[in-house]
């Protein structure tokens, strides 16, 4: 009884996306078993999520914190262009390359944060400037044309696997794992929060409005900057235009998911599922070769009624408790 | 018994009326009775908002409904404008019985109710906020911005408010909205004008104005029901009174049928003397201000309290005393003074200062600043002292849900448990929810600006004697409110601010009249 009220909003939620999942699964079971329940085919599908899953955390931190970050593309592709040039014009190891590529991410997100927490703009304006000035300086340096060709070993990150199991998928459940820990069980987690509820309040309860503003927006660039080294290493190619349909898809994960586009409220575990789930139906829609312009249609009605279904219950439990 | 079906045969939302007259034994005044509401009850869900409330309103009256807060006030209000219909008993307008009464009917009736936020438009100017209304109204199509112009000069006339209609609303003072809101109510035909709490934003000049344009209304015949408890003001402008409490019917009459005592005893149900707080008197001096000033808010001001005292400040509003509160709490630090904790010097130059050095503070706002609403209890318990609760590598969850259920039990907070919303609460747990927040970071010094505004009876008086327990304990308690029988009931020391200034340091021997 006593720890029942708390979970129960999360567990509808989550309940509800487990059971769209499990109507994929039986539907693909039902139409297209054999193709789909392949080692294969469940490879192809961990190959392709963990690039904007880790972006859609990225989005989730910083909508928790009462905003939005609309520039993770940008940050992913400015952080993917330096980490392939430093490999191929410069000859850095890869490990180093990659941490530059996160470096560049934590200090795009910090100056996000910084401009949005001290000029109190707000984070929707701030971070679409940020995608145009990130892509922007992404196309810059590449002039262009795409960087090809970086070494295989680099190239392995995203397209390798240990026995049948790819690398990505330690990466993404890695990024899981300490997201979900630095949410739930840190000081600057539970502040994520509470800026997000409230920031009045926050700031009269002694939190540090600015400092959690400019954590959270370097927490999501970190993010953008992983999954930048993910997408070209998976694509072996870097330019200021790779996954530009990600901002919208990341969005839509992360409302569907359950966190409150008002902010201060959702959890990991709604994101993942989300993640999961959307990916489940992209691959059942290659599968059933059916054309690209209906997935748009298709995520875009599950956005809106996620949205509805969420409304539908914030109202039914206003008038329980009423 | 509360949620009674309707068995009337007519279609819901269709008002009905029945030609009656309400009771002859009302016909021996000269003024004839605009409004009478007999018996009304309503209650949401088990919750009693109003239990058989009797009132009688007059043209040409200005008639004062008191109470404290949470006495069902503003249900009260909803009920006579048609937003909330009554559970049981009658309304009368002007000598009809009124059935079913939608907001609609309630305006067609000449019923107009300024809330506190004056529903106005901030982006429209003064002219278009009192004459669009009635173009929607009357479902014009065009807008004749001639007309806009003309309309809102005749309300202005007949006010007797003096503004320039083509000033965007946002640009006026709090008092200039009011007069826009009350122009817009006349000039739709408001027949009984309906304010809730008007003063309470409002400097003593412009609450004189106030009372100087609605007493011009009531000349021209129209009824004034005002939601007031401030007494002084009740018996400034006040011809009748009627007195709620916990949703009850306590008493009605002509104001010169009270004094201060029965008005007391009617709005709070006891005896104000009987409760004072009367400390053991101690030199160990707690927390002390010297010449402290924020130059356009509050200069040269110096107090001090010893342990087991607490301090009200007081003061009109614009006084400066909210503001000492923000600048102790290091909201807008002082420029210039010195504070002692204790007998030893500190510094504030912002919150994390005033925390460091073991400072709370209760804002005045309660929901924009002092909660988290969609959170629950427990987040909101330990939002200031989370980091206390972070050891080694991690957040220890359960020494948090320890310490919430803990204050959950002391500060006996009405909650199944610490997990649903602060949404959920009353304003009097919401409120306690706010204390709980701060003595868990266990402060040195307590500052609560309003600590009871919006909470009810009961709540109160146990927040007051939350606060007198602490400050028996010798933690600095300072009450900052405009609630002078709550200061003079709590306080044994009382500091009355003028212009930014101090005005008066006394020992709680004070009356009314010296503020």
């Amino acid at each position: 009884m006593k720890k029942k009220t708390a979970s129960k909003k999360l567990n509808d939620h989550i309940k509800v996306l487990m059971l769209m999942m499990v109507f994929v699964l039986i539907l693909m079971a039902v139409l297209k078993g054999p193709v789909y329940y392949s080692v294969n085919n469940f490879r192809s599908m961990i190959f392709q999520f963990p690039e904007y899953g880790v972006l859609s955390f990225g989005m989730m931190v910083c909508m928790i914190a009462g905003g939005i970050d609309l520039s993770l593309v940008g940050i992913m592709n400015l952080g993917g262009v330096v980490c392939a040039l430093l490999i191929k014009s410069a000859g850095v190891p890869i490990p180093l390359a990659c941490l530059a590529s996160v470096a560049v991410g934590a200090g795009c997100g910090a100056l996000n944060g910084l401009i949005i927490g001290s000029l109190d703009i707000p984070a929707m304006l701030v971070t679409l400037c940020g995608l145009e000035v990130y892509s922007g300086l992404a196309l810059a340096i590449t002039g262009g044309p795409a960087i090809n060709g970086m070494s295989d070993s680099f190239k392995n990150i995203a397209n390798g696997s240990f026995g049948s199991i790819p690398y990505v998928l330690f990466i993404f459940i890695g990024v899981l794992i300490v997201v979900a820990f630095i949410m739930k069980h840190t000081v600057f987690g539970h502040e994520v929060y509470f800026l997000g509820s409230n920031k009045q309040a926050a700031r009269y309860s002694g939190i540090n409005t600015l400092r959690t503003t400019i954590l959270a927006h370097t927490m999501s660039g970190i993010l953008g900057g992983i999954s930048g080294i993910i997408i070209t290493s998976h694509l072996n190619s870097a330019k200021s235009s790779n996954g530009s349909t990600y901002t919208l898809l990341s969005l839509l994960i992360v409302v569907l998911g359950g966190i409150n586009p008002d902010g201060g409220g959702g959890t990991v575990a709604g994101v993942t599922f989300s993640i999961v789930l959307l990916q489940l139906i992209a691959n059942a829609f290659t599968i059933m070769h059916a054309p690209d312009t209906l997935k748009t249609l298709v995520n875009g009605c599950l956005l809106v009624a996620a949205l509805i279904l969420d409304k539908v219950m914030q109202k039914r439990e206003m008038q329980k408790n009423s | 018994m509360s949620l009674k079906p309707h068995t009337v045969q007519k279609p819901y939302g269709v008002s009905s009326v029945k030609k009656e007259r309400p009771g002859q034994n009302m016909g021996n005044e000269e003024n004839k009775v605009f409004l009478k509401l007999k018996g009304i009850k309503k209650s949401f869900g088990g919750v009693h908002a109003l239990r058989g409330v009797d009132l009688e309103i007059r043209e040409g009256e200005i008639h004062c409904l008191a109470g404290e807060n949470g006495c069902g006030k503003s249900t009260l209000i909803k009920a006579i404008s048609g937003v909330h219909e009554p559970d049981e008993g009658e309304i009368w307008i002007n000598g009809e019985k009124v059935e079913h009464m939608k907001p609609i009917d309630a305006i067609n009736r000449g019923i107009q109710v300024i809330y506190q936020d004056f529903a106005v438009f901030p982006n429209l100017t003064v002219a278009e906020n009192i004459a669009l209304n009635g173009e929607v109204k009357d479902r014009k199509k065009f807008v004749n911005w001639k007309e806009i112009h003309q309309i809102a000069e005749r309300g202005m006339a007949q006010v007797g408010a003096e503004l320039d209609p083509d000033m965007p609303l946002e640009q006026l003072p709090v008092a200039g909205k009011q007069m826009v809101a009350i122009c817009r109510a006349i000039v739709n035909d408001a027949k009984l004008l309906i304010l809730d709490e008007p003063t309470t934003a409002l400097t003593e000049k412009e609450v004189g104005k106030l009372w100087e344009v609605l007493r011009g209304l009531k000349k021209k015949g129209i009824a004034i029901m005002i939601v007031n408890h401030k007494l002084d003001e009740i018996y400034q402008i006040a011809d009748s009174l009627t007195i709620l409490r916990n949703g009850k019917y306590i008493s009605s009459g002509k104001i010169s049928e009270y004094n201060d005592a029965r008005f007391m005893k009617d709005m709070t149900g006891r005896d104000l003397v009987e409760t004072k707080y009367d400390p053991e008197l101690s030199d160990e001096e707690v927390f002390r201000v010297d010449h402290l000033t924020l130059k356009g808010r509050f200069e040269d001001v110096s107090f001090s309290m010893n342990k087991g005292d607490i301090l009200g400040l007081t003061g009109l509003l614009g006084s400066g005393r909210g503001e000492i509160g923000e600048a102790l709490f290091g909201i807008t630090p002082p420029e210039s003074g010195d504070i002692y904790m204790n007998g030893k010097k500190i510094e504030i130059h912002s919150v994390a200062d005033a925390i460091k050095n073991k400072i709370g503070y209760v804002p005045e706002d309660r929901l924009t600043q002092g909660l988290f609403m969609e959170r629950s209890i427990e987040d909101n318990t330990i939002a200031s002292s989370i980091r206390d609760y972070f050891h080694g590598m991690s957040l220890n969850e359960k020494e948090m849900r320890e310490a919430s259920e803990r204050w959950l039990k002391d500060l006996s907070i009405a909650a199944p448990s610490i997990d649903p919303p602060v949404r959920t609460l009353s304003g009097g747990n919401a409120q306690k929810v706010v204390i709980a927040k701060w003595l868990n970071t266990h402060p040195r010094l307590f500052i609560l600006n309003g600590p009871t505004v919006g909470v009810d009876v009961g709540a109160k008086a146990e927040i007051h004697e939350i606060l007198r327990g602490l400050a028996k304990q010798g933690i600095g308690i300072i009450i900052i409110s405009d609630d002078l029988p709550e200061l003079l009931q709590n306080c044994n020391k009382i500091v009355i601010m003028n212009k930014g200034k101090v005005r008066l340091v006394t020992d709680n021997k004070i009356d009314k009249l010296s503020l």
